[in-house]
């Protein structure tokens, strides 16, 4: 399991302050509209996805060896570091939206 | 130590319908290094690309101990060398290695000069000639009981080649070894057994005579 955190976390690196910067873009987009503006999320979080296929697909497609030799696939990498990245928005919305819509309600 | 046994059959490979390969034959045991000698666009790359299961052929089989592989690289039972550097940049080759070497062999591989040397660099911070010494050295080491190497002599002094060619003498002690490279004394030197691959077919070379009569060499 370590082993593999670590794999994840070398193919996650390069992608991540992309994906962070997205994932803070949908996080302001549902504070501003609320829980109704959830298909621009998604919209958004799939666009990052898309991003991060294109920059390691045309950049770092040689490190795939990397992983590959570790008996690792891309494809399997991909499915790590989008399904990682989809718990950590959820963690990061979560932390965020929870104390203010809460704030929101005590202000009444 | 477990033997293992690599086969490579029936593998066939056309691009734009020009025949790549066509009858291909190859076996390597735990223990054995073969030398795959080729001319510059035969196939060779390709096919041992398509033995770790990176590039899609039109047919195949390869198998280890008679239990067929559609990706050889799955659950670590082959490693391959790239022509091209593979390690990502910008992290520590210690952090790269530490997961990627076969722990039990791990403290023979810390024991190495290069890794000593470099472990604490990253790989944009190295010179074409270490970063694939270094490559090299963490295929050896890792967890695949069969290795593929394209083009190890390229790029290294003849310092480090006669380093390399130890180094694939002891991996091959625990794993078998496809070697193959434009340097074929290095080749000859190190392997146990020669194949030629010539116009897609693999022909079994006996002596390095066979190497002019097939026209690989016009002199020794």
């Amino acid at each position: 399991m370590k082993r593999l955190a670590a794999f994840i976390f070398h193919f996650y690196r390069p992608v991540f302050f992309v994906n962070l910067i997205f994932s803070l873009c949908a996080i302001f987009v549902l504070l501003k509209h609320g829980i109704i503006a959830m298909p621009i999320v998604l919209i958004l979080k799939l666009f990052g996805y898309l991003l991060c296929v294109s920059y390691q697909y045309f950049l770092a497609a040689k490190t795939y060896f990397y992983y590959r030799n570790a008996g690792l696939s891309a494809r399997q990498m991909y499915l790590y570091i989008f399904t990682f990245d989809t718990l950590l928005f959820i963690a990061l919305a979560s932390i965020i939206l929870i104390p203010y819509y809460a704030i929101t309600h005590i202000k009444g | 130590m477990p033997l293992h046994t690599l086969k490579v059959d029936s593998v066939q490979l056309e691009f734009d319908g020009r025949k790549i390969l066509q009858d291909v034959y190859i076996s390597c045991s735990t223990g054995e290094v073969v030398g795959l000698l080729g001319r510059n666009g035969c196939g060779k790359s390709s096919l041992l690309r398509i033995i770790f299961g990176s590039l899609s052929s039109n047919y195949k089989h390869v198998s280890v101990d008679g239990n067929h592989l559609t990706k050889g690289y799955h659950n670590n039972r082959i490693a391959y060398l790239p022509q091209h550097n593979y390690l990502p940049k910008g992290i520590r080759i210690h952090k790269l290695a530490k997961p990627f070497v076969d722990p039990s062999l791990w403290s023979g591989f810390i024991e190495h000069p290069s890794y000593q040397q470099h472990q604490n660099k990253t790989a944009d911070e190295l010179s074409g000639g270490e970063l694939r010494q270094l490559e090299t050295l963490m295929i050896t080491y890792s967890r695949a009981d069969f290795i593929l190497l394209d083009e190890p002599f390229t790029h290294i002094s003849p310092v480090q080649a006669n380093d390399l060619k130890i180094l694939i003498k002891q991996c091959a002690q625990t794993k078998g070894v496809i070697v193959t490279d434009h340097q074929y004394y290095n080749v000859l030197d190190v392997s146990n057994r020669i194949i030629l691959l010539d116009k897609g077919c693999t022909k079994p070379v006996n002596n390095e005579n066979d190497l002019i009569t097939y026209g690989y060499l016009k002199n020794l």
